[in-house]
Order: C-alpha cells, then structure tokens, then sequence
C-alpha cells in the first residue's frame, strides 16, 4: 500500500521534473539559423565553387590533366603579343597562348581543389561559394573565358 | 438560451422592420444555421492556430524555431498547409469499406462539435443552457470513439484496426475515472446545469472547485485532466496513432481533407476537454480577481451606456474564461513534447490501478465532507 502511493506520487513528481527541464529549452536560446537572412562564416580553407581568372591563365594544361573527373575544358589559340602574368610566388613571366574556352563543368566537379593548388599563376581557385543548386544540367557548366 | 435570443431578435425585428412578418420556424432555422456556423468556423479557427502553435511550441522545447515564414511569425502556416491538404489526392483503398470509410470524420466531427454546443462562454453567452449540460456532453463525446473504430475498421488495414481496437479500449476505460470526477462536481453543486455550475463558482479564486474541498478537489481535477488527456488520444497517451508502433494508427490510410478532418478533431478536441475542466474546476469566465477589470475602465472612459457595460462584462469573463482554457491546451503541448508514451498495459494500468480507485475514494471522502 506504501509503495502504491510512493509509486504515484514519485510518478508525478518525475512529470514536475520533466517540464522544468522542457521549460527551461523553451525559454533558453534558440540554435535556428535563418538561413537565407543569416548564413555561417566558411572556414578559410573551406573548398566551394571553382573560380577562375581566365587573363591570369597561360594555358599550361596542368588544372586539366589533374582534375581525377576531368570537369574542365581549355581551349587557346596562340597570342599575337606575349603578356607579362605574375605566378604565386611573384615572378613575372610571358604568357603567350589567349584561352578561348574555360569550361568548368560544376556537375562533377568533385571539389577536390587539385587544380587550385597547383595552378601556377593562381588563376583557378576554390571559392566560398556553396549555392550552385540551379535547374538545368546546361546551367551547372561555367564558363570562364569569352569564346572566339 | 437559443430561445431568448430568437425572442429578442424577433421582437427587435418586429418593432423596427414592420414590414417583416416571418414564421418563427423561419427564425429557428435561420439562428441554427448561424450557430452552427460560429461554432464551426470559431472550432476550425481554433484547430487550425492550434496545430500552428503545437508546432511551434515543440520548436522552442527542442531549441529551434518551429515554422515562422508563412505570414507574421509564421501565424498563416495552417492556411499553408490547409490548401496543401485540400489539393492532395483522395484515396481510398481498394478493399476498404467505402461508406464507413467516408462517414467516420464527419461522425467524429459531430462528437467534437456537438461538446460546443453546451459550453458557456461567459455569462449568458453560449450556444444552449440545457439543464443536463454535463450528461449531454458525456454523452455526445462518446461519437469519437464510434468514428476512430469506424475509421480503423473501414481502412482494412491491420495497423489502422489495431488502432481502433486501442483506442476503443482506452477512451471507454478513461471515461470511467472521467464520469466520477463529473459526479464529484454534480454532487457539490447538485445540478448539471454549465451556468449554473459557473454560477456555484462565483465569488474568488478560493471558491473555484479545485480550491473548494481541499485537496480532494485539487486531486479530482487532476485524476479529471489525466483522463481527459487520455480521452483526446495525447501524448503520453496516444497509442491509438502510435506512430512508431501503428504507421499512424486509425488515420493511416486517410489522405487528403478527410485527414485533415481527424486533424481539426484532435484540436477541436483539445479545446472542448480544457473547456470543460475550466467550466467544471476552474471557475469557468469567472474571474480570480474581485473587481471587475474593463467596466470601470469602460464606464470612465467611453461610455455607461448599459448595452455596453453589458458587452464589457461578457468581454471580460469571455476573456477569463479563453486564458484558463489557453493555458490548460498548452500544458497538453507542454506533456506532450515531455512525456514519452506509454506502453498498452501500463496505460490500462494507470487507468484501472490508479485513476479510478483514486476517483472513487476522491469522491467517497468529499461525499462525507458534505453530509458532515
């Protein structure tokens, strides 16, 4: 008979308990982020969308035969005057090819950032950008150069 | 009630519209019609805020946010997703049971409806003052059981039968514990009467039923609102739908506005059993403070017309009365997001083991405290 009531009275008890809890996250900060409004700080070596700089490039080939799912596509014709193009390391060097067609296809791009590391004038680069959802397959291929 | 205010309006209209001369048929007719539309348009508003608030509620309880895009804070979500469940397609299975099938939300919708007829609002304002309020009420609230094992048994699906097998058994046992927390109050105040229960509260918080007969009362409002939760199919006591267990219980196989209309019950629902322990426990629109609030302030300032001094003291009590309901629908969202549910023999357990004996004794010791 004790514990009968002992059962009861601790069950409700336990009820008391659990609300306080469940009270105390309702009135406690919220961890929501509104997401087009407010949107988190990436990482600084975060790897999102290729960029590119198609003036910087010298056509060397290299982003193109190290891309694992080769996404990219490099077109050039030869230049009629040579142009000065500093590298990373800040020498300066003659860029002699004019590249008429840098496509990257972001479809299957797998963000691995082999290209970024290893391009010598710094003219492809991973960027921040994570919002590259869009409708069409056709839309996903960027294209970085103007063709001729 | 219905009566007086047909008299009213008819003598109004007779005196200022000479011309009209319409049956008094006519007139009942009419004021059915417009009755029946208040209460289902102010029960539909309700469920609809209702499912917005439960949702939101849950959010701040889990640390998040819950929907708050659809208009002002998200105050429009359930017009989201109502139109979104007036488009879906209407299913119904091929080997269920076509009729019973498309009866069983409305047969629930007339259990959750026909409580909102009996209920008083504030003084004098209600839909009916019938004399056997509480026993009709008991009565007609019976319809919900009828529908969910119409609606598990037409579905021909074992999940939904088992649902309303579960449900059955749990709403009629949960009724028991309910009927003698009812009696509790028909014995203090000897009629069955809404108003009139009101009208025995009147006079101060220490004069409402859970206050009256300590703590006897404060423990049959408890074993009531338990029961009550139980009998609206809330969490800790929602196995009629347990999801985990049953899919979605007797509702599984309902798509579309059909299940929509189980959804409005639940909230429907919700309101009519914290109306009723308001009405019955609390104090109905009688207010816990001994002034009146708005009528000085009206009479000061606007007016002392007596028509509007008699608007503010429905206002008033209609107020009252909407917060304690209010408050006693959150603390169900609030057990719901806490508790988590419980097992088929614990649930008969907690009925038969503990609420009723507890009732029953609850109710013995307040019958001596009245003899003596």
């Amino acid at each position: 008979m004790i514990n009968y009531f002992k059962a009861i009275i601790v069950g409700l008890w336990s009820v008391v308990v659990g609300l306080a809890i469940t009270m105390k996250y309702f009135l406690a900060q919220k961890y929501t982020m509104q997401y087009p409004e407010e949107r988190w700080t990436m990482p600084e070596r975060f790897r999102g969308q290729v960029k590119c700089n198609a003036s910087n490039c010298i056509s060397c080939m290299y982003c193109v035969n190290i891309c694992p799912v080769s996404c990219i596509k490099l077109e050039n014709v030869k230049s009629e005057l040579p142009v000065k193009v500093t590298t990373k390391e800040g020498k300066e060097m003659n860029r002699i090819k004019d590249v008429t067609n840098f496509e990257i296809n972001v479809a299957t791009c797998i963000y691995c950032g082999l290209c970024a590391e290893g391009c010598p004038t710094g003219a492809i680069d991973m960027s921040h950008d994570y919002e590259i959802a869009c409708y069409s397959r056709k839309n996903m291929v960027y294209q970085w150069a103007d063709k001729k | 009630m219905l009566k007086e205010y047909i008299d009213a309006i008819k003598g109004f209209a007779e005196r200022n519209l000479p011309v009209i001369n319409v049956p008094v048929e006519l007139w009942y007719i009419a004021w059915i019609f417009i009755f029946g539309g208040a209460i289902l348009g102010g029960a539909l508003l309700f469920a609809g805020l209702g499912a917005y608030v439960e949702r939101r509620v849950a959010g701040f309880l889990q640390s998040r946010l819950g929907p708050n895009r659809v208009g002002p804070q998200g105050l429009l979500q359930f017009m989201a997703d109502g139109i979104k469940l007036v488009l879906k397609e209407d299913l119904i299975p091929d080997a269920a049971d076509k009729l019973l099938f498309r009866a069983a939300p409305y047969v629930l919708f007339i259990g959750t409806l026909g409580v909102f007829a009996a209920l008083p609002f504030a003084q004098n304002i209600g839909i009916t003052n019938i004399n056997i309020g509480l026993l009709y009420i008991m009565a007609i609230s019976s319809f919900v059981v009828i529908a969910i094992i119409m609606a598990g048994w037409a579905s021909a699906n074992k999940w939904s039968l088992y649902g309303g097998m579960r449900s059955a058994a749990q709403i009629i046992s949960y009724e028991i514990p309910i009927g003698i927390s009812f009696l509790l109050v028909i014995m203090i105040t000897g009629t069955m009467n809404m108003h009139q229960i009101i009208e025995g509260q009147a006079g101060g918080l220490h004069r409402w039923f859970v206050f009256r007969y300590p703590p006897f009362t404060m423990i049959a409002f408890l074993v009531y609102y338990v029961a009550a939760m139980a009998e609206v199919n809330r969490t800790p006591f929602d196995i009629p739908e347990a999801e985990s267990e049953l899919v979605g219980g007797f509702h599984t196989e309902y798509s579309g506005m059909r299940f929509a209309m189980f959804y409005m019950a639940e909230y429907a629902n919700m309101f009519a059993v914290s109306a009723i322990g308001t009405i019955l426990f609390l104090g109905g629109w009688q207010s816990p403070l001994p002034f009146n609030i708005l009528v000085p302030l009206g009479t000061d300032f606007i007016s002392s017309n007596q028509f509007f001094i008699q608007m503010l003291i429905w206002l008033e009590g209609f107020g009252w009365f909407l917060s304690k309901v209010l408050w006693l629908v959150f603390l169900m969202m609030w057990l719901r997001w806490t508790l988590p549910r419980y097992r088929v023999d614990q649930l008969m357990a907690v009925c038969w083991k503990v609420l009723l004996p507890v009732a029953f004794f609850n109710m013995l010791a307040v019958g001596l405290w009245l003899l003596l």
